[in-house]
């Protein structure tokens, strides 16, 4: 009982990670139906910057991730600005190319600036060996319980600022009816702009905390991105709950699901933990057929 | 100085010119209908003056030339347009349209207003919290109106409000348009094939043909007119 | 007739093109010290520059009508020039490149498959490196386990990809667009790693993968003293031996792919990805037509599989994941989406610049050398230049490189068709070239 208390601890923890990043996909996927492959080199990159406030300028930990967050905002608009308004949103091909583009370039930076060689990176929460809380003799460690709790301060941000605040609404409409959204006077332009430095604030965030439990290096954020993708399609593209359920789901697949199979319904011991993944997308798969744009998800009603 | 004045204006999409050099007036308070069949270029007309075709030619907002500006400043500037097929925000909620409405306000009066064209169409009321792609085609023309006049614009621009709706709820329709021009002043400028509809709020019209306006004058002078009796009125 | 106005933009172009040529060829050795950079960014300029000047004069420089001697002149030298490189190559560049060229080809077979889906029948498909894989695995296990010979493989290979294509389009009908291509994506995942499941990895080497031995690979046979190897080292020889035989599938596979294009198959195919209500209402039987794409395009993902293991004798799970279907996908893109040739053209083009190994140090213009040209062999950056060419694509040619190209022609040589005679009008020549290559009309 507290092997499975501690594993689903660690499986929600995961899953809010990548919550977290796949709701960032999410919101700019709602207003613009792209997705971001740059996502994950962003947050990378974020780490990164994270490293270098925190670490090497000695600032506090959480000042220096909400630095870097900070910093890939202004880079993630300066993005938008620069490389995506210019093409039409509907045409998707060329936005892709520069999403992949810019991915390989945050990459190749990343590896050029800092080294190629992992450097281990510490946690805002306290981490040590003693830092734990204990329920039913399962050892719940703050810092997996840390990320859990800033998955839910964000999405809470993320409503609170999509719902309540007029540029919230802005989005929203743009989201909907882009061109309605320009005859009620919204600068859609501006709009997406700051949909996509909040995604990339996210995902800055998400960076410097998912750095803590692999290493940092110019690939960490890769396997991330994937559960990512698929956290974002389960839920459905276009739905930030579904997003941060999707995630959560992925993480408990991954912890504890998929060793209680392993371990405990005959036949299945081959299951490794790569095997998880491949689980979570049967699963994924499966949900995709019965619902066709994810778990909460809108299906568009074409008219013929 | 008229409100609107559209000076051989020319709108094309892509290679493909739709209007060839129009020319019209809307004074201010005046209801003006534009008419025309299908693929005349009744609803360029309308895209051009919002900034959303690529325009040559004059386009007069109170004197000020807003050919070539972006559609989001042009409605800053005082118009507010219905699009064909409404335009409603379709994931968003009643309430939240006419919220986003008032996108360019400032002031503090947008919840009375909420509250005033929720008396004019209940309807609304009732629906307030539903999204809006529920609502069936006449409550999303309502929300449509509503929700361009909650900018408090100098100038509505309508076009085909009829379009895909029944006929009892066109009528209703109708009837508020001519009060709210009544009772608020706004001058409109309705693009609508149904004539007879359109001739009956408007004080003047203009008959628009292959991207060419045919034919001008007061609504009894159009309606009493032969061609458009016949091309548009059915007699 | 031809007319001919502003000849110098012609010959400016022509010019251009040569010197971007030459400057190409000696960029792909390893180590030069030369101004070819400089030449071959000047030619990049020259050709846009004429391009540009004939679209503002709104006319082209030369209209050439079709079938007239100067078009078929045009054509032939143009084949020309395509076959002298072909058999050039593997004698003048050096092994390394060869090698390149190599891998090319066998990605451009995939890509064919993944043309057909992608461009062809608009269903978005990621999942093509598993269909490769599935070609080379087969390969090495029925020669090393069941003593096939390397080229009978090719007999079960295409009805098995055949089927497996099938199964996995069907689940592909009921989702849609960008959901399809990231479950597609997920199995580029999963194959791996279902590859290197215990049990399975006995047969494919697990996570070390598996070799060809010795004497079950290719060798150069008989058409050595025909090909030319007489005379240079055996790796030598056997690398350009497989040149020549993956030159020989690669053009069979084109030719296929081409005339499934211009069958009613085909159109029927292109048809369901331009209007797909259109079409059923016209009687094509969508699923059956969209499941029979998806098996055709595994088919030949599977054939690409097929020679990796014709040129490296072996197979690995781990090189036929998702780093391999986003490669795929990039070759596509890079060359031209809708476009046959884009597949070879954006296959090179990927391969070169995935391992950018050149070192090239200007001479220095006034004592000034850029330094960002030392790009180091290994350093990171190279993966950079790959990006910003992605870029550079996506604002200047998104059709790929071949619309690019095609752009650039078109703006200069205007081939005016032939007016269809009622016999012309039966053959449906011009119908088909307009059928084959569907080009997007999107106005940039």
């Amino acid at each position: 009982m507290s092997l499975f208390l501690q594993r689903m601890i660690e499986g929600l923890s995961n899953g809010a990670m990548y919550g977290v990043v796949a709701v960032s996909l999410v919101i700019i996927f709602k207003a613009t139906t792209l997705i971001n492959f740059a996502q994950g080199g962003l947050a990378m990159f974020g780490a990164y910057m994270a490293n270098v406030f925190a670490i090497e300028q000695g600032l506090p930990l959480i000042v220096g991730i909400l630095m870097g967050a900070a910093v890939m905002a202004v880079v993630a608009s300066g993005i938008e600005r620069v490389l995506i308004r210019p093409f039409d949103p509907s045409n998707h091909l060329p936005v892709v190319l520069i999403t992949f583009g810019i991915a390989y370039i945050l990459q190749a930076v990343a590896a050029w600036k800092f080294g190629t060689e992992f450097k281990s990176f510490p946690s805002p929460f306290p981490a040590g060996p003693n830092d734990h809380i204990e329920i039913a003799g399962a050892r719940l460690r703050y810092e997996r319980l840390g990320v859990v709790l800033v998955l839910v301060i964000m999405v809470g941000l993320v409503h609170l600022i999509l719902n309540k605040t007029k540029i919230g609404l802005a989005f929203r409409a743009v989201s909907s009816n882009t061109e309605s959204a320009k005859l009620v006077g919204v600068k859609t332009g501006r709009t997406l702009n700051f949909g996509w430095a909040l995604a990339a604030m996210f995902g800055g965030v998400a960076g410097g905390l998912v750095a803590h439990f692999t290493q940092l290096d110019s690939g960490f954020m890769d396997k991330i991105l994937i559960f990512s993708f698929a956290a974002a399609t389960l839920g459905g593209l276009d739905s930030i709950n579904g997003a941060v359920i999707g995630g959560l789901i992925i993480g408990l697949v991954e912890s504890p699901i998929q060793p209680m199979v392993r371990d405990y319904v005959p036949g299945f011991h081959f299951l490794t933990s790569d095997l998880a993944l491949l689980v979570a997308f049967l699963l994924i798969l499966g949900v995709l057929l019965v619902k066709p744009a994810g778990l909460f998800g809108t299906t568009r009603v074409e008219r013929v | 100085m008229s409100v609107l004045e559209m000076q051989d204006v020319r709108a094309r999409y892509g290679q493909i010119e739709a209007l060839h050099g129009i020319s019209l007036t809307v004074e201010e308070g005046e209801v003006v209908v534009v008419l025309g069949a299908n693929g005349a270029g009744k609803t360029t007309t309308l895209r051009a003056i919002c900034g959303m075709v690529t325009t040559t030619g004059t386009v007069n907002l109170h004197g000020t030339n807003i050919v070539g500006s972006d559609t989001a400043d042009i409605v800053r500037m005082g118009v507010a347009h219905v699009p064909q097929g409404r335009g409603t925000f379709p994931e968003l909620s009643v309430v939240d349209n006419l919220n986003v409405g008032a996108y360019v306000r400032k002031d503090k009066e947008i919840s009375a207003d909420i509250d005033k064209w929720f008396e004019i169409f209940p309807r609304l009321a009732e629906r307030r919290t539903q999204v809006a792609g529920s609502l069936s085609g006449g409550e999303q023309q309502m929300l449509a109106v509503a929700r361009a006049m909650m900018s408090r614009p100098k100038v509505l621009l309508l076009d085909e409000p009829s379009l895909g709706l029944a006929p009892l709820i066109i009528d209703d329709l109708f009837k508020q348009f001519a009060q709210i021009n009544a009772e608020l002043g706004t001058t409109m400028l309705v693009v609508e094939q149904n004539a007879n509809l359109a001739l009956g709020i408007a004080s003047r019209g203009y008959v628009i043909e292959a991207g060419e306006i045919v034919l001008s004058g007061t609504a009894e002078e159009l309606r009493n007119d032969d061609g458009v009796r016949a091309a548009y009125l059915g007699v | 007739m031809i007319k001919m106005q502003r000849p110098w933009i012609l010959g400016l172009g022509a010019v251009s093109l040569v010197v971007l040529g030459l400057s190409v060829i000696h960029l792909l050795n390893k180590e030069t010290a030369s101004y070819w950079p400089y030449l071959g960014i000047l030619s990049i300029l020259g050709l846009g520059g004429a391009t540009a000047v004939a679209q503002r004069a709104g006319e082209p420089v030369l209209v050439v009508n079709e079938g007239s001697r100067a078009h078929r002149t045009w054509q032939t030298a143009g084949w020309g020039v395509f076959a002298f490189f072909v058999v050039a190559t593997p004698y003048l560049l050096d092994s390394f490149r060869v090698q390149q060229v190599n891998k090319s080809m066998y990605y451009a077979v995939a890509v064919l498959g993944v043309n057909l889906i992608i461009g062809y029948s608009g269903l978005i498909s990621l999942g093509h490196g598993a269909f490769m894989g599935v070609g080379a695995f087969m390969s090495v296990i029925l020669v090393e386990d069941y003593g096939f010979k390397l080229w009978q493989v090719l007999f079960v290979i295409v009805p098995v990809a055949f089927v497996i294509g099938v199964i996995v389009g069907i689940p592909a009908l009921r989702i849609k667009g960008l959901y399809l291509a990231l479950v597609t994506f997920a199995l580029s995942f999963a194959f791996p790693i279902i590859l290197k499941i215990e049990g399975i990895d006995k047969r494919t080497g697990g996570d070390l993968g598996r070799n060809i031995s010795l004497e079950n690979q290719v060798q150069p046979g008989r058409l050595k003293g025909i090909l030319g190897l007489n005379g240079l080292d055996a790796p030598a020889q056997e690398q350009i031996y497989k040149y020549w035989l993956m030159v020989l599938v690669v053009g069979i596979c084109f030719l296929l792919v081409r005339n499934i294009i211009k069958s009613r198959a085909g159109r029927a195919i292109i048809a369901i990805k331009e209007n797909q209500i259109g079409a059923a209402v016209s009687g094509v039987p969508l699923t059956t037509y969209k499941v029979i794409t998806f098996g055709i395009s595994a088919v030949f993902a599977a054939i690409g599989g097929w020679l990796y293991a014709l040129l490296f004798s072996e197979a690995n799970p781990n090189s036929f994941g998702p780093l391999l279907a986003i490669a795929l996908l990039l070759a596509l893109v890079l060359g031209g989406v809708y476009t046959l040739q884009g597949a070879l053209v954006g296959s090179l083009l990927y391969v070169f610049l995935d391992d950018l190994r050149t070192r090239v140090t200007l001479t220095s213009v006034a004592g000034w050398r850029p330094s960002f040209f030392q790009i180091a062999e290994g350093s990171p950056l190279t993966q950079a230049v790959l990006g910003l060419a992605l870029i550079l694509i996506a604002f200047f040619a998104p059709g790929g490189v071949v619309s690019l190209a095609r752009k650039v022609r078109t703006s200069l040589i205007r081939v005016v068709p032939a007016i269809p005679t009622a016999d012309a009008v039966a053959s449906s020549a011009s119908a088909d070239k307009a059928v084959s290559e569907p080009e997007v009309a999107t106005t940039h």
